[in-house]
């Protein structure tokens, strides 16, 4: 669909199988196989050569990325009972992967494609409804909306709160929107402008400039990647933000802090 | 002046105003956010590890808008919805 009018020409469209309502794009299937494969291929091969006592440095840089997202989640989600380890980790190397692949020679990355991205946005903002439903309850993740400016139930119900609740409903509506196309146009423009430096500039200058716009396209990808994770968990820390109750929650955290200390001590007697 | 003349010649001028915003409010918000690290680790060294994350997070949800902005303009340019 896209063409570049000049003398080289750039095409973007996707091979695609099927009609509606079911059409895939061929190439993205076959790159997030790929993906896939390449992150089977590298935990397999980090898991024979574990090493807990002098680890070796591929080991080291995934155990200190690892480290860094769990702390990103601690600190973020508190002492909430929200199994968002795996699944923003699991994000997180699946998006970085897919980006880098996109800057090798052949391949093509799987978020080069609106749909990927669509569909990975639209996982993150499911799980964001579900956990807040479920800390909240229904009723209570309605009544949310409508108490954006005065946090307390018993405020006074008048027409403010109705505006601020649409206010509040546009920008909530407005995340998967933003969270796809942030990604998938940083991505889709990078590969692009790839294509572009090679066609338009003389043969000269284009490694140059092709190289010093890779590097800013590997840096690219780090920074997306990590910005898809960490909205994900701050939209559910915010979305599960449950101020009022407070008895309730003093004695669950009790119960969820004392585990570990009883586990310690009983190996320590 | 031809219809589709006038429709591609108006889209030109649409992308050259969403690529100049764009980067203007790119470049103001970057530096907002960039002048701030350096003061905050100009006070505190100690924090320029977690300063230097968030400031990558300010910058990549900064640069969300421009680059959607820049998308929308290579489509005008490049592959027009709007000619006939």
């Amino acid at each position: 669909m896209r063409l570049l009018a000049s003398s080289g020409q750039i095409d973007t469209t996707h091979p695609t199988a099927g009609n509606w309502p079911i059409q895939v794009n061929l190439d993205t299937i076959y790159n997030t196989a790929i993906v896939c494969g390449l992150m089977i291929g590298l935990a397999v091969f980090l898991r024979s050569r574990y090493r807990e006592r002098n680890p070796g440095k591929f080991q080291v840089a995934l155990e200190s990325i690892v480290d860094f997202l769990q702390g990103l989640i601690k600190d973020t989600l508190g002492t909430k009972p929200i199994p968002i380890g795996p699944i923003a980790i699991s994000l997180f190397f699946f998006i970085l992967v897919s980006n880098l692949l996109g800057l090798l020679p052949i391949f093509k990355s799987p978020t080069n494609d609106i749909n990927t991205t669509l569909g990975l946005a639209l996982f993150s903002i499911f799980l964001l409804h579900y956990y807040s439903i479920r800390f909240r309850s229904f009723p209570g993740y309605i009544k949310h909306y409508f108490s954006i400016v005065q946090p307390r139930w018993t405020g006074p119900w008048g027409w403010t709160r109705v505006v601020f609740a649409f206010l509040e409903a546009i920008q909530e509506a407005s995340r998967p929107i933003t969270l796809s196309f942030r990604l998938y146009f940083n991505i889709f423009v990078g590969e692009l402008m790839v294509a572009l430096i090679i066609t338009l500039l003389p043969a000269i200058v284009a490694p140059f400039f092709g190289a010093v716009w890779l590097l800013f396209s590997i840096f690219v990808s780090l920074v997306q990647a990590f910005i898809f994770t960490m909205l994900t968990i701050a939209y559910i820390a915010m979305g599960t933000d449950v101020e009022h109750e407070e008895e309730g929650h003093g004695e669950a955290e009790e119960e969820r802090r004392g585990v570990p200390v009883t586990t310690t001590e009983a190996a320590a007697a | 002046m031809t219809d589709r003349g006038l429709i591609l010649g108006l889209s030109t001028v649409a992308a050259g105003l969403m690529l100049g915003l764009g980067a203007l409010g790119a470049g103001i918000g970057d530096g907002l956010v960039s002048s701030r690290t350096v003061e905050g680790t100009a006070r505190q060294p100690e924090a320029r590890g977690s300063l230097l994350t968030l400031m990558f997070i300010g910058v990549g949800l900064i640069e969300a808008l421009p680059i959607i902005a820049l998308g929308i303009a290579l489509l005008l340019l490049f592959a027009n919805p709007l000619q006939k």
